[in-house]
């Protein structure tokens, strides 16, 4: 299949593609390992968390996350995507609101979504115990408020990290652990 | 190529955002309210709880190099000094509470949460009418920013979701009760402390100045710091 031009209007029907064309997930931005790599951060509360571990600020691992928890809850019987929508839009723009008064150096909010949406692993997790298990009880108490904490452990963890906060690990901690519950909420009830 | 244009449109957009949102509010401003610590927020929220034994009670002023005074000390260095991060979050917490409090009756539903939100909001907005009028029709100099009386009049709520949360968690009952009348008490004699350096400008204390106007101005305080308990009757289910 040759071409006159590699960008002709003809070029869009076939499969040719033109010279020097990357890959397809290296265009989009998708990179597997550093997937990976912020996932077991998230996983591993205990290990000490890098500095430049939010440069790339991709969303394909939160975007991947979300859809996971909307897929569980769906399986367990609550059809509740416009919700994970609402409040996620809503919870990002206020926390991205509140780090930029609060730090001295802001952040833009690709990457404050990229840490929210990182840290919802464990709220994943529990969604996907509630398909099994019934969570209205003391049990699914107990594990939703530990996937509470972790989750709000680990976010609190590397936006203190990435903004270089110091002593404000708690005030930070407070509204991201809000959010976290409204997310908590709608698994369990 | 699609993806260097999408990035291109998004930074436009947000740049322009950005440009028209600091028009309206004042970021630099703001950001000397949310400049907070752990333990300015943990003692602050000791003092809401127990104001009776704290003693200076004036907001330091920070000094430039040439000894001139420059504006107020920020809330990290200075406990007395007003700040916007407990009030916000006390809102934010009082609107879920209120969900929670009707979750649990089995009557929730999300058109609730606006309306706590902005009965919240209104009560505020309806403190700051009053003590501006109040101030205008008393002669009072007002030198005092609209976001310090907004922080102050938002730290009732503090003392609403500590009554809310006994409430929930032990039943109505005579205990609750006392708790809020506490609660209502020293928020009342919190705000009383703090804003007489807003309604009494002239800060010399003892009765020696006690012409009619400085006698219709603590009348005024007074009248305000008593309507806290008031209002947290209302705010409170």
């Amino acid at each position: 299949m040759q071409y006159e031009q590699p960008r002709s209007f003809w070029s869009a029907f076939g499969t040719g593609g033109y010279p020097d064309e990357p890959p397809l997930l290296e265009e989009l931005g998708i990179n597997f390992q550093h997937i990976q790599a912020k996932s077991l951060t998230v996983l591993n509360p205990f290990k000490k968390v890098s500095d430049t571990i939010m440069d790339d600020a991709d969303l394909a691992g939160p975007l991947l996350f979300i859809f996971l928890f909307g897929i569980f809850l769906m399986l367990s019987g609550k059809v509740h995507f416009g919700y994970i929508y609402g409040v996620g839009v809503l919870g990002v723009v206020s926390i991205y609101l509140i780090l930029n008064l609060m730090s001295e150096t802001g952040l833009d909010w690709s990457r404050t979504a990229s840490v929210l949406g990182y840290c919802l692993l464990p709220l994943v997790i529990l969604s996907g115990f509630s398909v099994v298990l019934n969570l209205g009880g003391y049990i699914g108490l107990v594990l939703s408020v530990i996937s509470i904490f972790w989750c709000t452990y680990s976010s609190s963890g590397m936006f203190t990290t990435v903004l270089h906060l110091n002593d404000q690990r708690f005030l930070i901690g407070y509204p991201v652990g809000l959010f976290y519950t409204c997310f908590a909420l709608m698994t369990v009830f | 190529m699609g993806m260097q244009f999408a990035g291109n449109a998004m930074a436009q957009g947000t740049a322009y955002m950005e440009r028209n949102f600091n028009q309206w509010i004042n970021m630099p401003a703001l950001r000397h309210y949310f400049n907070v610590n752990n333990v300015y927020v943990v003692n602050k929220l000791k003092l809401l709880l127990f104001p009776w034994k704290h003693s200076p009670w004036t907001r330091s002023i920070t000094r430039t190099e040439t000894g001139q005074m420059g504006g107020y000390k920020p809330p990290r260095e200075d406990i007395n000094s007003p700040d916007l991060y407990i009030p916000v979050m006390a809102i934010v917490t009082y609107v879920l509470v209120c969900g929670l409090v009707t979750g649990q009756k089995g009557s929730f539903h999300p058109n609730n949460l606006y309306a706590s939100g902005s009965t919240a909001v209104a009560i505020v907005f309806f403190e700051i009418l009053f003590t501006r009028l109040g101030c205008y029709f008393m002669n009072i100099p007002f030198e005092a920013s609209i976001m310090d009386l907004v922080a102050y009049y938002s730290y009732k709520f503090v003392g609403i979701i500590f009554t809310d949360l006994t409430k929930l968690m032990s039943g109505p009952g005579w205990h609750s009760w006392v708790i809020f009348v506490y609660t209502g008490l020293s928020i009342g004699f919190f705000l009383l402390r703090s804003m007489r350096y807003v309604i009494l400008p002239e800060a010399s204390a003892g009765p020696s100045t006690l012409n009619p106007q400085r006698k219709r101005r603590m009348w005024f305080l007074l009248v305000i710091a008593g309507l806290q308990l008031v209002y947290m009757f209302f705010l409170i289910n």
